[in-house]
């Protein structure tokens, strides 16, 4: 993955970095660039444009770049079962699910994502410290974390989205 | 002519498709379809003659011929029942799709279709599915755009609603083989819309395009960046727009009728009368505060006032919708309605007051609409079309609108590629068997975001086979999603262990089969034969009036010039041919008129002779060509 788009292998990403490159790798193998070539050119565009698509997904988001890293190592992330057994994880999930579902107005929501960020930001500055310095053990529960907290976030800015429209924002179908 | 010659700055190569012809770009909307062409910088609309752009997405299916666009929309008022429109709500949908909402379509259903089939519609006697119909569509605009560039169209880029699922996009792509255009490429008609911003506005930063048509709703979030147009998500809505603004207009208007005429149902023609007054109520009131609009039905007219705090009440809820949608992508995008710097309203019915109203609210700026909303996405299809037949320095890079996954135990759907993916996309997920030694694995693939896969749409399915016996959950089953730039979907699945490998293109299930495809193909071509062998018998027969109009006169003024043997063998040709002509061999009219040529050369010879004899009388000698010129024109004839 961090090869496809020419990265570092590390947490850390220079997100501006990882946008050039990714835009600069699509602009010369996206299938549009090859209508009017053989096939065997449009077979390849295809299959590269799919791989930088890929790598862009998971080198973009930290849980899911975390995850490809403690894969890498050998180490993968920890699974559902693993989570529900840990108490510390899990009362901090329901804590924040308490205070979202006590939150009634706009500002309330507001102030419970911005928590929710700051920790999610400080959750990914430990991670990148666990990642230099090899402690492999201490990422797996780091990223766990990190991927309760965005979940968490999601479910608040939807809540959010449905204040501020004042209604009860229906199915999308 | 021949193109003038091109040089190369010194190491550059030149394009391999350099001498394609430019492809144009096809908005086929619901309610209009237009064609544009990007030579140059900037993309135009083709028009015809009177400078029309859209051609209304309306087909009349009289006795002895197909009637498409503004002729066709006159038509409805005299003959409701052969007429189609809106049909491109019914793409790549099912019978039973089309049942539940079956009484919001202002055509009528055939009965019969096999169980999981494509829906057909009857009208005027004939039997079509969605796919002709948006063919016969297809036809007309393509016509529209030979007319304007004086050469034949061949190949087009066509918008879809970015919601469209995986059998409307394949129905589109259909629709445009029957009419003999290749469809380069599928592109979302949000997106298209933003190219078409994004390259003449230079605008860039994070655009929303809230896009209302007379069908369907879409709204898009996209980031323009140095030339890349990245779509971050993506929604909508199948079944809402216009149309349904004008049905609920026109119930307001036939309950207010039922009260003061006590009239109860009325026929499918008769509905869509009440649908064309609605429609008229609600465009006239973009400008006007309030009216009265008349229905004429059965010789008894009612008339109805209407204002726009009304018409807001009436389709406020529809507009409801369209705002939760919005809500629901920016969501997806990880967005506030802050975050986006522009709105870019695209579609016929964003010129409704409450909806721009709505969308300013919503996202706290003016939204933009400073490119005609009902010309923006095909002038955006027409830039693609160029990028992809000529390059460009412009990128799309867009993403699937619907998840896309299989059904696994109990009914449930897991999903293998989620909505709002960038594509092309490759994914695979891993399966098992559930019982011991299963050899066979049936597969459904499903789109949808619902958890139930009775709730999502029924793609296709289809069944591996050869699992070697083991145990219930030994075996591994590794199912392969690809989705292509088109947004189409390829499945395959293998056992891992074997490497036992199945693949399918989804062929959807309310689809064509390849045999009705065939079918159409070779009807259409068959058609497009009888059209030509049509005008080269017509023509033949005009050559054939022409000779012996010719001959007729001829032999009026100089009979003197012929024997009575030589006469007689003239008429005898001249009679040939009349009877000739009569019949529908093109190839013995051709001979008839040579014979007869052939007859008459010595006859025209010696007119000729006379001809300038006569002139060489008293006759300037410059003036004298002219005369021969003349008279050796009018001898071949």
């Amino acid at each position: 993955m961090f090869a496809i788009l020419g990265m570092p292998v590390q947490f850390e990403v220079d997100a501006a970095e990882l946008e050039r490159r990714y835009f600069a790798e699509q602009r010369r193998f996206h299938p549009d660039r090859f209508t009017g070539k053989p096939e065997r050119e449009r077979q390849f565009s295809m299959q590269h444009s799919t791989n930088v698509n890929e790598a862009y997904r998971v080198l973009g988001d930290p849980v899911r770049r975390a995850e490809h890293l403690l894969l890498l190592a050998g180490q993968p992330a920890r699974t559902v079962e693993e989570t529900v057994r840990d108490p510390v994880i899990l009362m901090r999930a329901l804590e924040m699910r308490e205070a979202l579902a006590e939150a009634q107005s706009r500002a309330e929501i507001d102030g419970v994502l911005k928590a929710a960020k700051g920790e999610a930001l400080a959750c990914t500055a430990e991670l990148t410290k666990a990642f230099a310095n090899a402690d492999l053990q201490c990422a797996r529960t780091l990223t766990l974390q990190l991927t309760y907290l965005q979940k968490f976030i999601e479910e608040a800015r939807e809540r959010r989205t449905r204040v501020v429209g004042g209604q009860s924002a229906g199915a999308h179908s | 002519m021949s193109p003038p010659l091109q040089i190369h700055e010194p190491g550059q190569t030149p394009l391999p498709h350099a001498r394609r012809d430019l492809a144009v770009g096809i908005d086929l909307g619901t309610t209009n379809s237009l064609i544009a062409i990007a030579e140059g910088a900037r993309p135009v609309v083709l028009r015809d003659k009177a400078g029309r752009g859209l051609v209304p997405s309306v087909v009349a299916y009289m006795e002895d011929r197909v009637v498409v666009g503004d002729e066709a929309r006159r038509i409805m008022v005299e003959h409701p029942d052969r007429v189609v429109a809106s049909v491109k709500r019914l793409m790549g949908r099912g019978a039973e799709d089309v049942l539940r909402v079956a009484g919001q379509l202002p055509y009528e259903v055939a009965a019969a279709v096999e169980s999981g089939g494509m829906v057909r519609l009857r009208v005027g006697g004939r039997t079509l599915t969605p796919v002709e119909v948006s063919a016969d569509i297809l036809r007309a605009v393509k016509a529209r755009g030979e007319a304007a560039l004086g050469r034949k169209v061949t190949e087009a880029v066509i918008t879809v609603p970015a919601h469209f699922d995986d059998a409307a996009r394949t129905a589109t792509k259909d629709a445009a083989k029957l009419a003999g255009l290749t469809a380069l490429r599928l592109v979302n008609e949000p997106t298209a819309a933003a190219l078409a911003y994004g390259l003449d506005k230079g605008a860039e930063g994070l655009y929303a395009v809230f896009d209302l048509g007379g069908g369907t709703f879409d709204i898009s979030v996209l980031r323009l960046q140095m030339g890349v147009f990245q779509v971050l998500a993506t929604g909508g809505d199948p079944l809402l727009g216009g149309d349904d603004f004008d049905q609920v207009i026109a119930e307001h208007f036939l309950a207010e009728r039922a009260r003061e005429l006590g009239e109860a149902h009325l026929t499918t023609g008769e509905a869509k009368m009440a649908l064309m007054s609605a429609r008229l109520a609600k465009e006239e009131l973009t400008t006007l505060t309030s009216g009265e609009w008349p229905i004429v039905l059965g010789g008894r007219t009612s008339h109805h006032r209407l204002d726009r705090a009304k018409l807001n009440d009436l389709v406020r809820p529809l507009v409801d919708r369209a705002i939760a949608i919005t809500q629901g992508v920016l969501s997806d995008a990880r967005m506030d309605p802050e975050d986006v710097k522009g709105v870019v309203l695209v579609g016929g019915s964003t010129r409704v007051p409450l909806v721009r109203d709505m969308v300013r609210e919503l996202f706290g700026t003016e939204p933009l609409s400073d490119i005609d909303p009902d010309e923006v996405v095909a002038l955006g299809a027409a830039l693609q079309a160029a990028a992809l037949t000529q390059g460009s320095s412009a990128l799309l890079l867009d993403v699937t609108p619907l998840s896309l996954g299989i059904e696994t135990m109990g009914g449930l759907c897991e999903k293998v590629v989620p909505r709002n993916t960038p594509i092309p996309t490759a994914r695979a997920q891993e399966f098992t068997t559930y019982q011991d030694g299963q050899s066979a694995m049936m597969i459904h693939v499903v789109q949808g975001e619902r958890e139930l896969v009775t709730e999502n749409r029924s793609l296709a399915r289809f069944e591996l086979h050869g699992i070697p016996a083991m145990v219930a959950g030994a075996a591994r089953i590794r199912v392969l999603f690809a989705v292509d730039v088109d947004g189409l979907l390829t499945v395959s699945a293998e056992e891992t262990g074997t490497g036992v490998r199945q693949e399918v293109a989804v062929k959807p299930t309310y689809g064509l089969s390849g045999d009705e495809m065939a079918g159409m193909l070779r009807a259409s071509m068959e058609h497009a034969r009888e059209d030509m062998e049509a005008r080269l018998l017509a023509e033949a027969r005009v050559d054939a009036d022409r000779i012996l109009i010719a001959v007729d006169a001829a032999l009026r003024i100089d009979a003197a010039l012929l024997s009575r043997t030589e006469r007689t063998a003239i008429e005898n040709q001249m009679q040939a041919l009349r009877a000739t002509a009569q019949g529908h061999d093109r190839h013995r009219i051709a001979d008839a008129v040579e014979a007869l040529n052939g007859a008459t050369e010595e006859f025209a010879g010696r007119r000729m002779d006379r001809e300038i004899r006569s002139a060489l009388r008293g006759v300037a000698v410059s003036a004298l060509e002219d005369r021969v010129g003349a008279g050796a024109a009018e001898a071949k004839k």
